[in-house]
């Protein structure tokens, strides 16, 4: 798998604000690439920088190679993206909007029909942009963006203000995109559970800087403890025993159950060593064991929606 | 490449084309068009208007001298003024016809030697013919026949009989000979020597080229800008090419125009040119054009621009900035096109919109000008001061290129709003800012004026504002009429500077604006 987008050390700031600070990643062939952080953290700001539409105060993004300072037009070939919200021209059709990007793009009638077809758009095609629903537009974003066949598509909260059912359509359309065309996705979002859902791989930013690149499952597993739920009988000598043993890991104390922070490797030690001493074991659930942890743990809570 | 560029104009084109606004404000623009040309057209109908026949005016004049006489029945100059009036209705001579001079003159000689011992000067107003119906019409000409003389009872006697015997005959040749006489007796016109050999030499052209000379008083109404609107025969215009070429020879020689004001070194020029070019008129036998024939409504009607530039201000001003304010500058700059490409293909597109709109407003304008006018005269030729000869050329050509030059202010307020479209992204704002600078332009060269009190201010005529008024180096048929050009603000500027500043002016916006395009940060 060959690398689609590098970011090599890249720093932004608006006057003397700091934006982005040493952001560097690597978006592989295929795969779907989350950009994971709270609202103001720096997301847009780096999509922006990655499109080209903000300069670089310092760093270098390539595109399959091509500088995008320096080579801008080949590295814009291989990419696409919707930044914000899908805005386009509200008094054309749908399909006028999409034939000034494909001429720009140089991609043929053709092709329009077929991304057309792709985002299930062929009946209201010929109506005005401006008469169509939130879910329609982004739809027509994503046809858009597919016309040219870029390699990677950059997409900028793609699923806000969707439906369930929609951002169902879109998940599933990224997924199918990046695993069996082989196009990479980079989305940024600030919602956990979608990026858990869709994303390889998914990076943690805020306030500008990294805090963590990987895949899912390492996130979710190697990465931070899990809470999980005990069900435990006698539950007043089962508490006095982790009060003794892990104090600092109780997160809850309830009358049926107990909350406990650990890492899933540690669970067997625990559950040795509550059998030893009599304490029966009725039911044991993970509560979160997922990228909301490490997310928190990582950014010490931010305001981010689970 | 080009290919490359061309894709992105007609992507332009059609963000531009499918707009609705943008037909709905071409229509708006369209019917001011129209209704300006209306307007125009009634304007010259009004100036032209109706006017009373010479002879209806000599019959007012008639009763208004009978009344006089009635109260003074012993005057007699006022009895005189009637036969004078009675004998030119009675020979059907037109105040336009020669003889006119020679009749006023006779009488006024016959009322002097009727009125021995009474000094003719202590009278002048009262007694003399008086023809008082028509403000064109009035007494006292610089020259023309002459008056305030000390004559002899026989030199006045010789002089009526000649004046009769050249009536009688009927020779015009022989009236050159009478002036030249004058002339060089110093009994009319100026006594400098310099003066009289122009004067002399503006009778040699009437023989020269064989032209009936129109009488003193139609010329000398005519050179003052109150001529009445008579029509335009064959002698007419050229004798008053004729008094053209005289009235400048004499300003030159005096370094003064006819109201005393000092000429710069650019009047002088202007004033030898049109010398030259009434030369030419002669030679070639070329009429000017008249401002009611169809070329003369052509060129009036093309020149309402102003609504032109208020369209292309508007484009221009929303051009950029509504894309900034859809949010669409986004998609449109995730192409793979550098931004130097996308601007320059908006600035092409906003050309060729001005364009359209030119020959729009050109061909409403001509069509209109040919429905009233026949289209008579569309091939007329004119002669013409350009670069620095005096040339022929058919006067459609010229309006066409006179239209052309004068669009290059229009272009240069296009710039400035386009500038101003990509730099504060607001259209709102662009489109009120340009549209104060150009409008506004005028009230503070006003100010400026008025705070200098009349002297130049060094550096102003580098300013746009000065520069934008190239209709005053580009004389019209209408403007010919009317007396001349409007005043320059400095003597120093000619079309060619105004053009220069005006291209300056055009690049320095553009490239602002390019500048800025391409570097500013879409946030």
């Amino acid at each position: 798998m060959s690398d689609v987008l590098v970011l090599e050390n890249v720093y932004k700031s608006f006057g003397s604000r700091s934006i982005i600070s040493d952001i560097s990643l690597t978006v592989k062939e295929g795969e779907v690439f989350g950009f994971l952080g709270p609202n103001g953290a720096g997301k847009t700001t780096t999509i922006k920088m990655i499109l080209g539409l903000l300069s670089i105060d310092s760093g270098h993004i390539s595109i399959l190679g091509n500088d995008i300072e320096k080579n801008f037009e080949a590295a814009m070939r291989h990419i696409s993206g919707i930044v914000e919200n899908p805005d386009m021209y509200g008094y054309l059709s749908g399909y006028d909007n999409l034939l000034i990007h494909a001429r720009a793009c140089g991609a043929t009638k053709e092709r329009i029909d077929e991304v057309v077809q792709l985002v299930g758009m062929q009946l209201r095609i010929r109506d005005k942009f401006k008469s169509y629903s939130l879910g329609m537009k982004q739809r027509l974003g994503v046809a858009q963006a597919l016309l040219h066949n870029p390699k990677i598509m950059i997409l900028d909260e793609p699923t806000n203000g969707l439906d369930p059912a929609g951002i169902k359509e879109v998940r599933d359309l990224l997924r199918y995109l990046a695993h069996t065309q082989g196009m990479s996705i980079f989305v940024s979002s600030h919602i956990l559970q979608e990026m858990q859902q869709m994303c390889d791989t998914v990076c943690i930013i805020n306030n500008g800087r990294i805090l963590r690149i990987g895949s899912v499952e390492e996130l979710t597993k190697g990465g931070g403890a899990g809470l999980y739920r005990y069900r435990l009988r006698p539950m007043e000598q089962a508490v006095a025993l982790l009060q003794e043993n892990i104090p600092d890991r109780i997160a809850a104390v309830h009358d049926e159950f107990v909350d406990v922070r650990v890492k899933e490797e540690e669970l067997d030690t625990l559950n040795r060593r509550l059998m030893e001493n009599n304490v029966s074991i009725y039911g044991l659930s993970a509560v979160e064991t997922s990228l909301e942890q490490s997310f928190m743990e990582i950014t010490g809570g931010g305001n981010i929606v689970g | 490449m080009l290919a490359n560029h061309y894709v992105l104009l007609k992507n332009e084109r059609l963000k531009l084309y499918k707009k609705p606004s943008t037909w709905v404000l071409m229509g708006v623009i369209v019917l001011l068009t129209l209704f300006s040309l209306v307007i125009n057209k009634l304007m010259f109908r009004s100036a032209g208007g109706y006017s009373p026949s010479w002879q209806e005016q000599y019959n007012w004049g008639l009763e208004d001298l009978n009344g006089q006489l009635k109260e003074n029945p012993e005057e007699i100059y006022t009895a005189q003024s009637i036969e004078a009036l009675k004998y030119l209705l009675g020979n059907n001579i037109s105040p336009q016809d020669w003889r006119t001079d020679l009749v006023f003159e006779y009488y006024n000689l016959k009322a002097e030697q009727l009125s021995k011992g009474e000094i003719p000067g202590q009278k002048q107003n009262e007694g003399k013919p008086i023809i008082q119906h028509g403000d064109w019409a009035k007494p006292g000409m610089e020259y023309g026949y002459a008056e305030n003389r000390n004559m002899t009872d026989g030199e006045r006697q010789e002089r009526m009989e000649k004046l009769q015997s050249i009536l009688k005959s009927n020779d015009w040749r022989k009236f050159i000979d009478f002036k030249i006489d004058d002339i060089k007796s110093g009994l009319i016109g100026s006594n400098s020597d310099q003066e009289k050999q122009v004067n002399i030499e503006m009778y040699e052209l009437y023989r020269q080229h064989n032209i009936v000379p129109i009488s003193d008083m139609n010329n000398n109404l005519y050179y003052r800008g109150y001529g009445p609107n008579q029509e335009n025969n064959d002698f007419l215009w050229k004798s008053r090419e004729i008094e053209t070429i005289r009235q400048n020879k004499l300003s030159v020689l005096r370094g003064e125009d006819e109201n005393g004001n000092l000429l710069t070194k650019n009047r002088i020029r202007n004033l030898e040119q049109d010398i030259n070019v009434a030369l030419k008129r002669l030679s070639t036998n070329t009429a000017p054009i008249s401002y009611n024939s169809f070329l003369g409504l052509l060129e009036s009607s093309a020149s309402e621009i102003s609504l032109i530039s208020i369209l292309l201000i508007v484009y221009a001003g929303g051009i950029f900035a509504s894309e900034y304010g859809s949010g669409t500058i986004k998609m449109l700059l995730i192409t793979p096109h550098k931004r130097n490409k996308i601007f320059w293909s908006k600035t092409i597109l906003m050309m060729e919109l001005t364009a359209i709109a030119l020959a729009l407003n050109f061909a409403l304008a001509f069509i209109f000008s040919g429905v009233f006018t026949a289209f008579k005269g569309i091939g007329s030729m004119q002669v013409m001061y350009v670069f620095g000869s005096v040339v022929q050329l058919p006067y459609l050509l010229y309006i066409v290129l006179r239209f052309l030059i004068l669009v290059l202010p229009v272009l240069t307020y296009g710039a400035l709003a386009m500038m101003m479209s990509v730099v504060t992204r607001k259209s709102a704002i662009s489109i009120a800012a340009t549209m104060m600078l150009m409008f506004g332009g005028n009230i503070v060269m006003g100010i400026l004026s008025v705070v200098s009190q009349g002297k130049v201010l060094p550096g102003i005529k580098f300013l746009l504002f000065s520069n934008t008024e190239l209709s005053s180096y580009l004389p019209s048929a209408s403007s010919a009429f009317m007396g001349g050009m409007s005043s320059m603000v400095d003597g120093t500027m000619t079309l060619g500077f105004s053009v220069a500043v005006l291209a300056v002016y055009t690049v320095c916006f553009l490239w602002i604006a390019h500048d800025s395009f391409c570097r500013r940060d879409v946030k």
